[in-house]
């Protein structure tokens, strides 16, 4: 692998800041978002490096400190399990923004407005007449045999057809430099407080850099969120909103506070609210108040012991009931897991083309699904080089990164990949791209990804996606697992505006 | 208001008020102590100390406090956050209720308990954590105090903010009494005068656990005697520590609860608290000498548990029959 530092053409930089990057790894077959491959840096990040080289390493280190306390300082954090004790840890984050220009941003929005609302469009046949299903077009036991599939949603009504109006989409840079969607997160989607949280430190640590940039603001998600929440009712701004959490202990739960606070909206746990004669009550200091809409943070099958998991004590009983007799909004709606199934996943193209008519403006990766045996045997055949995913999996569990494992780990997923087949597909190796991030003391390339956070309407033109998302990083030297809860950090993310 | 946050509102009242009284008895012991180690043999001081924390009376050593034991459960009071009226775990309750109701929150004030659960951690591991606990018991009540100006200066005064304050106080009461029936139990009970002899000292360490000591002098001759500190904790209307200014404030604040949320459940509540405002308002010492100290505060307390169920039944935990008939 060819790797070479970055030369800098600036005689009048200092050479303490030219240091900083001399662990900086370019690598021709990975796309570096800060450098071009001849070394110098992209027409959006040059105003970056002009800052970075102006700055001492202490001075870099110091507002990585002032960052860190403030997340601290404020809570910011989530839960890790385990490890002898549950604690409550930083979500690491790293104090250089990642930059996307305008033009690769409307890119990226109108691709996710046609991927959403077409998403949108087959879970409303796949839970009615099933007419892509009837074509060929996707298999039926695709669909059926799917474990986040829900049988009790079939012909159940949903508000204004919108199946999923909360939605965060993983993005990668694959080597040319487009993007590419790795996966959709369709049912309770995280990260996006972590997104604001971000911005806000960022503008509060290096406020002068950020000013001059011209960077497109992010901080209207809440009322962007409250807003869609409000048009899936009739009563839309009287109606009563709520966010349902599983409660302290979720490792989510500083977002769901934060989303609750931003949106003035109450933040109820499933012994808040009762059914009563069809309707969902929440229990106030002042009798029992009717809710319209449940913003829910707790997975399909934990909602309503009456109807999926017995044991869960953290929905509410009776809430599918009264939700199939429209007297209560659910967002996102039951039974999105389909369309977020791994596997299901690489007919989304299909989905574009069958509903909308269009060519998928956003390709996806290459997908190889086991319970086809011209695939599953390929996959076999080469495990050291794919990445093999179960396919209701989510956070980084249930993978195998090919080059990364061990022939004891190649074996066991073989055998898992037999036994069920359709519980697994694989991808090719991706080569994230890396952006530059200040690890001690040093500017060094890391892999990352992007979450942009899309909010659907029910119709492309009223979709909203703030500029941006959440970008993870691989904090690790050449991991590609970029979740939290594995190493992972994240970073501010500007879209610049238009010249 | 979502009976729930109601209900951590209440408790972060109650818990930082817990912590403050744990700060204050500590740090007026322990300095006490500094004093006077060596003259008492059987310092009665930590067993009437024990008593008031509600915690378990200190280990004797042939009828004597064994001291190194006494400070070995003072630092477990400091720093054992299973124990709930210990200061580390009263901070973390507080702050555990603070994070279900974080919205309901300004970010000043959540901050700050935020930080003073970080300090309290970081002091933990500290080494010399004997030698400065002046530094650490001062900062903490400052912590606290302003916990108390930022709950004043940056919370919406709606009915979260009544809860929170109905809390600190019924737990003030709660503190003030436990102190008392700690120390001066045997006012005007029968064959009570001898033990009044014991301690000149105790009446001191008693009004300085409240902080009230100097509004003390003020008011009477800085010698203090155990009928005028009873009188003065007890019935002093002005008094910001003193049972009955909490009581009437409480007995306000519930008022107004019922007026903002507008039920007719607070009915029960009213009435008990104005019971005891009116008790509290028109008896005078000579009324609590001829029942006994003991017996009076106890009535005092059983009212206040009274109103913490009646708490319960109106806002927190009603039955849903009741709303649908």
């Amino acid at each position: 692998m060819a790797v070479k530092s970055v030369p800098t053409q600036d005689e009048t930089v200092n050479e303490s800041a030219i240091s900083l990057f001399s662990n900086y790894a370019l690598d021709g077959t990975i796309f570096d978002e800060m450098f071009q491959e001849n070394g110098r840096p992209r027409a959006s990040y040059e105003k970056l490096l002009q800052s970075i080289l102006e700055l001492q390493a202490s001075e870099l280190t110091q507002r990585q400190q002032a960052a860190d306390l403030t997340f601290l300082n404020r809570g910011i954090t989530f839960t890790v399990y385990g490890e002898d004790s549950t604690i409550e840890r930083i979500f690491p984050y790293d104090i250089l923004p990642r930059i996307i220009s305008d033009q690769e941003w409307k890119k990226i929005e109108l691709g996710l407005c046609q991927r959403i609302h077409a998403i949108n469009l087959f879970l409303r046949d796949a839970y009615h007449e099933g007419r892509i299903l009837q074509e060929g077009k996707i298999p039926f036991d695709l669909i059926y045999s799917c474990a986040n599939y829900q049988r009790e949603m079939r012909g159940v009504k949903v508000a204004n057809d919108v199946y999923t109006s909360i939605v965060g989409t993983d993005l990668v840079r694959l080597p040319s430099g487009e993007f590419a969607v790795l996966e959709d997160n369709l049912r309770v989607p995280s990260g996006v407080s972590y997104m604001l949280a971000n911005r806000e430190v960022m503008t509060q640590i290096f406020p002068g850099m950020f000013g001059g940039y011209g960077i497109k603001p992010i901080g209207h998600y809440g009322q962007a969120l409250l807003e869609q929440l409000q048009t899936l009712t009739p009563k839309g701004r009287d109606a009563t909103i709520v966010l349902l959490t599983p409660g302290i202990f979720n490792s989510a739960y500083f977002e769901h506070t934060f989303l609750a606070r931003v949106m003035g909206i109450e933040l109820v746990e499933g012994a808040d609210l009762l059914i009563h004669d069809g309707f969902v009550y929440m229990r106030t200091t002042s009798g029992l108040q009717r809710v319209d809409v449940i913003y829910r943070r707790i997975d399909d099958e934990f909602v309503d012991p009456l109807h999926f998991e017995p044991d869960s004590v953290l929905g509410v009983p009776g809430l599918f009931n009264a939700y199939r007799a429209g007297n209560i909004t659910l967002a996102n709606a039951i039974g999105t897991g389909i369309a977020d199934d791994k596997a299901v996943y690489a007919f989304v193209p299909e989905m574009i083309r069958y509903y909308l008519g269009e060519e998928p403006i956003l390709q996806n990766i290459e997908t190889y699904l086991c319970m086809r045996d011209d695939e599953r045997a390929y996959v076999l055949d080469n495990l050291d080089k794919l990445v093999v995913k179960a396919v209701g999996e989510s956070g980084g569990y249930g993978m195998l990164i090919g080059p990364h494992s061990t022939a004891k780990e190649r074996e066991s997923f073989r055998q898992q990949i037999q036994e069920n087949p359709r519980n697994y597909i694989a991808q090719p190796t991706l080569s994230l791209s890396r952006a530059p991030c200040y690890i001690d003391g040093n500017v060094v390339s890391r892999h990352v990804d992007l979450r942009p956070f899309i909010l659907y309407g029910g119709e492309q033109e009223n979709t909203v996606i703030v500029p941006g998302g959440l970008t993870r990083v691989a904090l690790r030297e050449g991991s590609l697992v970029v979740n939290s809860s594995q190493g992972g950090g994240s970073k501010d993310t500007w879209v610049l505006q238009e010249n | 208001m979502l009976s729930r946050s109601a209900d951590s509102m209440y408790w972060i009242g109650r818990y930082m008020e817990r912590a403050e009284n744990t700060i204050r008895l500590l740090r007026v012991r322990l300095n006490f102590m500094v004093g006077q180690a060596a003259q008492h043999g059987n310092d009665r001081g930590w067993q009437q100390f024990f008593s008031a924390l509600r915690q378990p009376p200190p280990v004797m050593k042939n009828g004597v406090v064994d001291s190194a034991a006494a400070l070995r459960m003072a630092h477990d009071l400091t720093f054992d956050a299973a124990n709930q009226t210990s200061i580390s775990g009263c901070i973390n309750l507080a702050r555990s209720n603070a994070r279900t109701v974080r919205s309901q929150l300004s970010s000043q004030l959540w901050e700050h308990m935020n930080r003073l659960y970080l300090r309290l951690h970081a002091w933990q591991g500290h080494q010399n954590w004997h030698d400065e606990r002046d530094i650490f018991f001062r900062e903490l009540e400052s912590s606290v105090s302003l916990f108390q100006g930022l709950a004043l200066s940056s919370l919406l005064h709606d009915e979260g903010w009544l809860f929170i304050q109905i809390g600190g106080h019924l737990e003030r009461i709660f503190s003030v009494c436990y102190l008392l029936q700690a120390h001066f139990h045997y006012f005007g009970v029968h064959g009570g005068e001898e033990l009044e002899t014991v301690d000149p000292l105790n009446g001191i360490g008693v009004l300085r656990a409240c902080n009230s000591f100097e509004s003390y002098c003020r008011v009477y001759d800085p010698r203090p005697e155990t009928r005028q500190v009873t009188s003065f904790l007890l019935l002093n209307p002005y008094l910001p520590n003193s049972v009955r200014f909490n009581v009437d404030q409480m007995a306000t604040l519930l008022r107004q609860v019922a007026g903002a949320t507008e039920t007719r459940r607070g009915g029960d509540l009213n009435r008990i608290s104005g019971k005891l405002k009116a008790n509290l308002e028109y008896s005078q010492i000579e009324d609590i000498a001829e029942v006994g100290a003991h017996a009076y505060i106890s009535g005092i307390m059983d009212s206040c548990n009274q109103i913490h169920d009646a708490l319960y039944d109106a806002y927190f935990n009603y039955t849903i029959e009741e709303e649908f008939s």
